[in-house]
C-alpha cells in the first residue's frame, strides 16, 4: 500500500520535471474497474502487473509505464478517457477495452491522434472488415469467430434447432450473426435483451419462449455479471431437462468461480468454444496460468490471458523497431510480425491485424483442486481466416 | 477610499472577467504547454454548461423541475449523427433541424407535462426522456444502444471549420455566452417577470390576466431549443451520440450543476459545470481514494443542499446584512493575533493528517487481505479529517462558540457584522471565500492588515468581522 | 395458451416484488411528503446483509428473516441521521440529496464487499421448479416471491385498514399538520414508518437476488425509477394504488417482452423487430404512465385531501 502512495509521488515528481531524461514506454489500457463488470477489468489489470514483472518492467531497455483508465462500463466514459491518453504526446499505445461498444466509441479520437490502438477483448466485426486500419489490432478475435465455432459444434453433435439469446449490443449481434453463419439446423427464436447501466437481469419472459419453441439447444451469451442471472434463470426454470446449453463467453475464469460460489452445478459439462483455454500446453502458458493462480488466487479468463499477451507483443514490437518510438512503420511491421511467446501458442496476423488463430470447443470441468475451470475437448477450426477480411481495404 | 473592500467593489464582476479571459487564453496555453487534453476537457464542460444554463431557465427561474432535460441534448446530438450518416452534413441544416425537432418535442411533451404539478411534473418529464431513450436504443440502423459513431463533423463553411478542434471550441464558447446572453434578456423582459412570478405566486399571476400556461410552455420550448443546440454541439465535439444522453442520469447531473451553481443565476449553472466535472476528473484522479471520489461526493452533495442552497454564483456576492443593522462598535482582531490563530488551525490540521493518513492509515492499510478493505482504512482516516475540518470551520464558528479552535485560543471570535453568530449560510460562504484566497495566492489576506476594520477577501464576502473576544457583547 | 399462463405468472411475480418496494416508497412519500431517491439503497443494502446473513448461517431462509430487521435498523438510522432534516424541504432539495446517499451507499457497499458482489446460494428445494397442473413449470422460487409478496400485501392492508398505528398513518397522509395537532407522536411514527419501508425494501432486494444470482452494487439504483413510476401510477400514499400499478407495470413489462416481437414483426423486418422490441417494451410503462397522468394528473387512486 505504502508503494501505492510512493507510486504516486513519484508520478507527480516526474510530472514536475521536464522529460529529457529517459524515454519510457507509455502505455493507456482501457478497462472496467468500477460497476459490477469490475470483475473483469480487475482480471486485465492484474495480468497486466503479471506481465509486466514477467519482462522485468523494461522493454528494449526503457521502462514501462501502464496508465490504467475506468470507462465504467459506458462508451461515453470510455471514448473521454480514450481522448485523455489520445492527448498526451508521449503515449504510444492505447489498449485494453472490454467491451464492443466502448471500442468503436473510441476509435476516431484514437486513430485520428496516430496512436496504436490494440484491443485486449473486444472483437467488433466492423473493425475487422469496413473500418479496419493499419494502427489497429486485435489480441483477440473478431466476435463472430467464437460463435461461429459453437454453430459448427452445434452441427457435429447434431443439434437440429436452437433458440438464442443474446443481449441486445454491438457485441451481441455479432454473436448472433455469427451463431446463424455456420449453424445449419432450424432457429426457432431469438431474444435481445436490454444491456448497458440496467442490463436485464430477469430472463422469466424469454425462458418461457424457449420452453414454447421447443427447441432441442439454448445458444446463449451473457459475459459478466449476466451470466450467474442467466445461468441460474436457466436451472430454475427447468429448461435444462430438455433444452441443452451452449454458451459463448459465459463460462470462463471470470464467472465460473462466482458460479462455483453460488453453487450452480448445472453449468458443469456444458461446452463453450474459445481460442484459449488454461490448460494448453505450452511453456509461456504454463507461467502464466500457475503464476497468475499463485498471485491472485483464482484461474485467468481469456480477458486475463489477451492482456498478458498484449504486454510481451507491443515488447516484441518495440525491440523489433529498435527501441525508437518514433519509428511507427518499425513498430506496426513488429506487431504485425506476432513474433512473440503467446499463450495460445503460435498465431499470425491476417492483412485486417486480426489473429489467424485456431478454435477449440471447451468443457466446463471439475479440476484436481476442486475449482471449476475450462478444457479442452477437441479443435474445432484450425488456422481460421477471419470472416469479414474481404471487406477490409488494406 | 475609505476602505479596501468598497460597497461598489464586485467580486461577481472580477471573478467572471477574470475567468471569460482565462476561458479565451485556454487553447493558447494548452498550446504552449503541449495540453492539448485541455482544449477537449473545456468543450465538454462548456456543452453541459449550455444545456445547465438552459435547464436553468426553467428550474431556476420558472420552477419547473424537469427531470427529463438530457432528451434535447440527444435530440440534438441524434440530428448531427443521423444526418451525418446519410451524408448530410451542412452545419446550418442540422442546426435548423434539431432546433425544430426540439421544439416540436418541447411543445408537445410540454402541452401534457405542464397540466401536472409538483413532483408529478417530474414524474411525466422523465417519461417523456425515457421514452427518448428507449427510442434511440430501438434505432438499430443508427447503432442502437451502443451510441452513433460521428464520423465528420457539421460543414460550417469555411469560416468556421470546426473540424479544427480550437474553431470549435472558440464556435462553443460563442454559443455559450450567446446562449447565457439570450436567458439574461429573457430573465429581465416582461415576460420573464410573468415566468418568475407564476414560480413564486401563480393565482396572483392569472387573477392579473396572465395566462400563466402559455407562457410557462413557450418558456419550456426555448428552453428545450438552447438545450438542443448544446446537443448539436456536444456531438460535434465528441464525434459520438449515445442513447445515455437522454436517461435520467444525465438529467440528474444537470440538475444537480444548476444548484450546485445557483438556482435563479444566470451564470451559476456555468459554475456548476466547471465545479463538477473538475470534481470528477481531479479528485477522481488522486492515489488511493480516487476512484471511490462518490463517497465524499454523496455527503458534499447533502451538505450543499442543507446548508449552501444560494449555490458557488451566490458566495461571489457578499452576503445581505441591512446597513442598518452593522455594528461599528466592534473591536477588530489584530492582525499577529489573527495571523497566529491561522496558524494554530492549519497546525492542528497539518499534524491531524499527518498522523491520522501518514501513520495510523498507512500502517492499517497493511493488515487487511483484500486490497478494499485497505482502502476502506483510508478513507475512514480522511473521513476523520475532512469531519475536523467540518467541526473547527463550519459547526464550531456558527455556533455559541462563535470560531475555530485557533481563533478561540488567541482569544478571538468571528461574528456577522452585525454582531450575532454567524448563520450557517454565512459560513459556508467564509470557507468559500478561503478557498478562492488560496487561488490567488492569499492576496485576500492584504485587506487584514491595510483595511481599517482588517477584512480580509472571505470575511467581506461572508459579511464577518474577526473580532476581540466579548467586543460583540451587548 | 400454456406460454401465456406462465408469462402472467412471470409478470405478477415482477409486480410483487415492484410492489414489495413501492409500498415503502408510498408511505414516505405520501406521509413525510418526502421524494426518496434512496429508496433504492437500502434495496441494495438489504440485499448484501441477507446475502452475508445467508452464507455466515448457511441458510436462505434464516437471511431472509433477518435481513428484514437489519435493513429496518438502517433505514431507521438513515432517517434519525440525515432524512429528518429535509421533510420540510423543497422536493428538488430531497431528490439531490437523497441522491447523494445513493452515491455514499454504493460507494461505502463497494469497500465493504468489494466490487463484484455477494453470490447468494439456494437450497436445492428452491432451486428447482413445480409442475402447475397444465404441465406448466414455474421456478419454486419465483412462487415463493409471490408468496411472500401477497402476505405482506394482506398484513398492511390489515396494519393501514384496522389498527390504531395504521389509522394514525392514513391521518398523516391525508393531513399532517392535522394529525400532529391531535397529539399524535409524527416524528415516531415517521422513524417507524421509514424503517418499516426500508425492511420491505431489503426484502425485495434479496429476494430478487435469488433470481439473479448475486447481490450487486448499484442494484437498486434502476429499479427504483420503475418504482417511482408505479407509486405515481397508483396515486401517491396510497398502498392500494401502489398494489394495483405494481401488478400492471409487472404485467406489462412482461407480456411486453414476451409478445411485441412478434406483433411488431408485422409491420417491420424480423431483424428490426428483435432490436426494437425490447426497447419499446421498456418503454410502454412510461407511455403508461404519461397517460394515466394526462387523463388522471394524479394518479388512479389520488389522496383524498392535501
Amino acid at each position: 500500500m505504502i508503494k501505492k502512495l510512493a507510486i504516486a509521488v513519484a508520478g507527480s515528481a516526474m510530472f514536475s520535471l521536464p522529460a529529457w531524461s529517459q524515454e519510457t514506454v507509455k502505455i493507456g489500457f482501457i478497462t472496467t474497474l468500477t460497476t459490477p463488470a469490475a470483475v473483469i477489468g480487475i482480471q486485465q489489470k492484474n495480468a497486466v502487473e503479471l506481465a509486466l514483472e514477467h519482462i522485468g518492467g523494461q522493454m528494449a531497455g526503457m521502462d514501462v509505464e501502464i496508465l490504467f483508465e475506468d470507462d465504467q462500463f459506458n462508451p461515453q466514459v470510455g471514448r473521454t478517457a480514450s481522448e485523455k491518453l489520445a492527448n498526451d504526446p508521449d503515449v504510444r499505445f492505447i489498449t485494453g477495452y472490454i467491451w464492443s461498444h466502448v471500442l468503436l466509441a473510441s476509435t476516431k479520437v484514437v486513430l485520428d491522434a496516430g496512436k496504436f490502438m490494440i484491443s485486449a477483448n473486444a472483437g467488433a466485426s466492423q473493425m475487422s472488415g469496413e473500418s479496419c486500419n493499419e494502427n489497429f489490432f486485435s489480441t483477440s478475435w473478431e466476435n463472430s469467430q467464437i460463435p461461429r465455432a459453437m454453430g459448427e459444434v452445434m452441427n457435429q453433435r447434431s443439434v437440429n434447432s436452437i433458440y438464442v439469446m443474446a443481449p441486445n449490443y454491438a457485441a451481441g449481434k455479432n454473436m448472433v450473426e455469427g451463431v446463424e453463419a455456420t449453424f445449419n439446423g432450424e432457429i426457432l427464436g431469438r431474444d435481445m435483451t436490454r444491456w448497458g447501466a440496467d442490463a436485464q437481469l430477469d430472463f422469466s419472459a424469454e425462458l418461457a419462449k424457449a420452453r414454447a419453441s421447443g427447441a432441442e439447444a439454448l445458444f446463449a451469451f451473457y459475459p459478466g455479471r449476466a451470466g450467474g442471472a442467466f445461468v441460474k434463470q436457466y436451472e430454475q426454470s427447468g429448461l435444462a431437462d430438455s433444452t441443452e446449453l451452449f454458451t459463448v463467453f459465459t463460462m470462463d475464469g471470470v464467472s465460473l468461480p462466482r458460479f462455483q460460489e453460488a453453487n450452480l452445478t448445472g453449468v458443469l459439462g456444458t461446452f463453450n468454444t474459445n481460442y484459449w483455454s488454461p490448460d494448453m500446453d505450452n511453456e509461456q502458458n504454463r507461467r502464466f496460468v500457475a503464476d497468475y493462480i499463485t498471485k491472485y488466487g483464482e484461474y485467468p479468463a481469456h480477458y486475463a490471458a489477451q492482456a498478458y499477451d498484449l504486454i510481451f507483443m507491443i515488447k516484441s514490437a518495440v525491440e523489433a523497431a529498435g527501441g525508437d518510438l518514433d519509428d511507427m512503420d518499425g513498430i506496426r511491421e513488429g506487431l504485425r510480425a506476432a513474433d512473440y511467446a503467446s499463450v495460445r501458442g503460435d498465431y499470425s496476423y491476417g492483412s485486417n491485424n486480426y489473429p489467424i488463430q485456431n478454435f477449440y470447443l471447451r468443457e466446463v470441468v471439475v479440476d484436481s483442486g476442486g475449482r471449476w475451470t475450462n478444457q479442452i475437448v477437441s479443435t474445432v477450426f484450425e488456422n481460421m481466416e477471419n470472416p469479414y477480411i474481404d471487406q477490409c481495404p488494406m | 477610499m475609505d476602505a479596501l473592500f468598497s460597497r461598489n467593489f464586485s467580486y461577481r464582476a472580477w471573478f467572471y472577467g477574470i475567468a471569460l479571459i482565462g476561458v479565451i487564453l485556454l487553447p493558447i496555453y494548452a498550446d504552449i504547454s503541449g495540453q492539448r487534453n485541455l482544449i477537449s476537457f473545456g468543450m465538454l464542460i462548456m456543452s453541459f454548461a449550455m444545456a445547465a444554463a438552459s435547464l436553468n431557465l426553467i428550474l431556476g427561474f420558472g420552477g419547473m423541475i424537469s427531470f427529463g432535460h438530457g432528451a434535447y441534448l440527444a435530440i440534438g446530438g441524434y440530428t448531427v449523427g443521423i444526418s451525418v450518416a446519410n451524408g448530410y452534413t451542412n452545419g446550418f441544416g442540422h442546426l435548423f433541424l434539431a432546433l425544430v425537432l426540439a421544439a416540436v418535442f418541447a411543445l408537445i411533451t410540454g402541452a401534457i407535462s405542464l397540466k401536472t404539478k409538483g413532483v408529478y411534473f417530474i414524474m411525466i418529464t422523465l417519461a417523456f426522456a425515457q421514452m427518448m431513450f428507449f427510442g434511440f436504443t430501438s434505432l438499430e440502423e443508427y447503432g442502437g444502444d451502443d451510441g452513433l459513431i460521428v464520423n465528420e463533423r457539421s460543414d460550417f463553411g469555411p469560416l468556421f471549420d470546426i473540424e479544427n478542434d480550437k474553431v470549435l471550441y472558440y464556435v462553443m464558447l460563442g454559443a455559450l455566452l450567446l446562449i447565457v446572453y439570450l436567458i439574461y434578456k429573457i430573465v429581465n423582459s416582461r415576460f420573464g417577470s410573468v415566468i418568475q412570478g407564476s414560480k413564486s405566486n401563480e393565482p396572483r399571476m392569472q387573477a392579473l390576466g396572465y395566462g400563466t400556461y402559455q407562457y410557462r410552455l413557450v418558456c419550456y420550448v426555448i428552453s428545450g431549443v438552447m438545450c438542443a443546440l448544446a446537443g448539436v454541439l456536444f456531438a460535434n465535439y465528441a464525434n459520438f451520440v449515445n442513447p445515455e444522453d437522454t436517461a435520467w442520469r444525465t438529467s440528474g447531473e444537470l440538475i444537480f450543476m444548476v444548484v450546485l451553481g445557483g438556482m435563479g443565476s444566470v451564470l451559476g449553472p456555468v459554475l456548476g459545470a466547471v465545479t463538477f466535472f473538475l470534481i470528477a476528473e481531479y479528485v477522481g484522479d488522486l492515489p488511493v481514494v480516487g476512484i471511490y471520489w462518490r463517497i465524499y461526493f454523496g455527503p458534499f452533495l447533502i451538505l450543499v443542499v442543507l446548508f449552501a442552497r444560494s449555490g458557488i454564483d451566490g458566495w461571489l456576492g457578499r452576503y445581505k446584512i441591512s446597513a442598518d443593522a452593522v455594528r461599528h462598535d466592534l473591536l477588530m482582531a489584530p492582525g499577529v493575533k489573527r495571523f497566529l490563530a491561522t496558524a494554530i488551525d492549519v497546525g492542528i490540521l497539518t499534524a491531524l493528517s499527518w498522523i491520522l493518513i501518514g501513520v495510523v492509515g498507512l500502517n492499517l492499510m497493511e493488515l487487511p487481505k483484500e486490497e478494499y478493505h485497505a482502502d476502506l482504512i483510508m478513507i475512514i482516516c480522511t473521513y476523520f479529517v475532512f469531519g475536523w475540518v467540518f467541526v473547527n470551520h463550519f459547526i464550531f464558528p456558527s455556533s455559541y462558540r462563535r470560531g475555530s479552535v485557533g481563533k478561540l485560543i488567541m482569544g478571538l471570535r468571528i461574528v456577522s457584522a452585525d454582531g450575532r453568530t454567524m448563520t450557517p449560510a454565512q459560513a459556508v460562504q467564509r470557507n468559500f471565500g478561503q478557498l478562492l484566497n488560496l487561488g490567488i495566492l492569499l492576496l485576500g489576506y492584504i485587506g487584514c492588515l491595510i483595511d481599517p476594520n482588517k477584512l480580509a477577501l472571505h470575511d467581506d464576502l461572508a459579511g464577518t468581522r474577526v473580532i476581540v473576544r466579548g467586543s460583540e457583547d451587548d | 395458451m400454456i406460454l401465456l399462463i406462465t408469462q402472467l405468472i412471470n409478470g405478477l411475480q415482477l409486480g410483487i416484488l415492484l410492489f414489495l418496494l413501492a409500498a415503502g416508497l408510498t408511505l414516505v412519500f405520501g406521509i413525510m411528503d418526502l421524494v426518496n431517491l434512496a429508496h433504492g439503497s437500502f434495496y441494495m443494502i438489504g440485499a448484501f446483509i441477507g446475502a452475508t446473513m445467508a452464507a455466515i448461517t448457511g441458510s436462505f431462509l434464516v437471511g431472509l428473516v433477518l435481513a428484514l430487521p437489519l435493513a429496518f435498523l438502517v433505514g431507521y438510522i438513515v432517517e434519525v441521521t440525515t432524512l429528518r432534516t429535509l421533510y420540510d424541504r423543497h422536493h428538488l432539495d430531497q431528490v439531490l440529496a437523497t441522491f447523494g446517499l445513493i452515491l455514499f451507499f454504493d460507494t461505502l457497499l463497494q469497500l465493504i464487499w468489494g466490487p463484484v458482489g455477494v453470490a447468494v446460494v439456494l437450497p436445492d428445494y428452491l432451486n428447482g421448479f413445480i409442475t402447475l397442473p397444465g404441465d406448466i413449470p414455474i421456478p419454486t422460487i419465483r412462487l415463493l416471491i409471490i408468496a411472500i409478496g401477497l402476505l405482506v400485501a394482506a398484513f398492511l392492508y390489515y396494519l393501514v385498514v384496522r389498527t390504531k398505528m395504521g389509522m394514525l398513518i392514513r391521518a398523516g397522509a391525508s393531513n399532517r399538520t392535522m394529525a400532529g395537532a391531535l397529539g399524535v407522536d409524527i416524528k415516531r411514527l415517521f422513524t417507524l414508518v421509514f424503517g418499516m419501508g426500508a425492511a420491505l425494501a431489503g426484502l425485495a432486494g434479496l429476494m430478487s437476488t435469488a433470481i439473479t444470482t448475486e447481490a450487486t452494487i448499484g442494484m437498486g439504483n434502476d429499479i427504483i425509477i420503475q418504482a417511482f413510476v408505479v407509486i405515481v401510477i397508483g396515486g401517491i400514499g396510497s398502498i392500494r394504488g401502489a398494489f394495483v400499478a405494481s401488478i400492471v407495470v409487472g404485467l406489462v413489462d412482461t407480456l411486453g417482452r414476451s409478445y411485441l416481437d412478434q406483433l411488431l414483426k408485422l409491420f417491420i423486418t424480423e431483424q428490426n423487430a428483435e432490436t426494437a422490441a425490447p426497447a419499446i417494451a421498456a418503454m410502454l410503462i412510461y407511455i403508461m404512465m404519461a397517460a394515466i397522468l394526462f387523463f388522471s394528473p394524479q394518479g388512479l387512486f389520488p389522496p383524498k385531501t392535501r
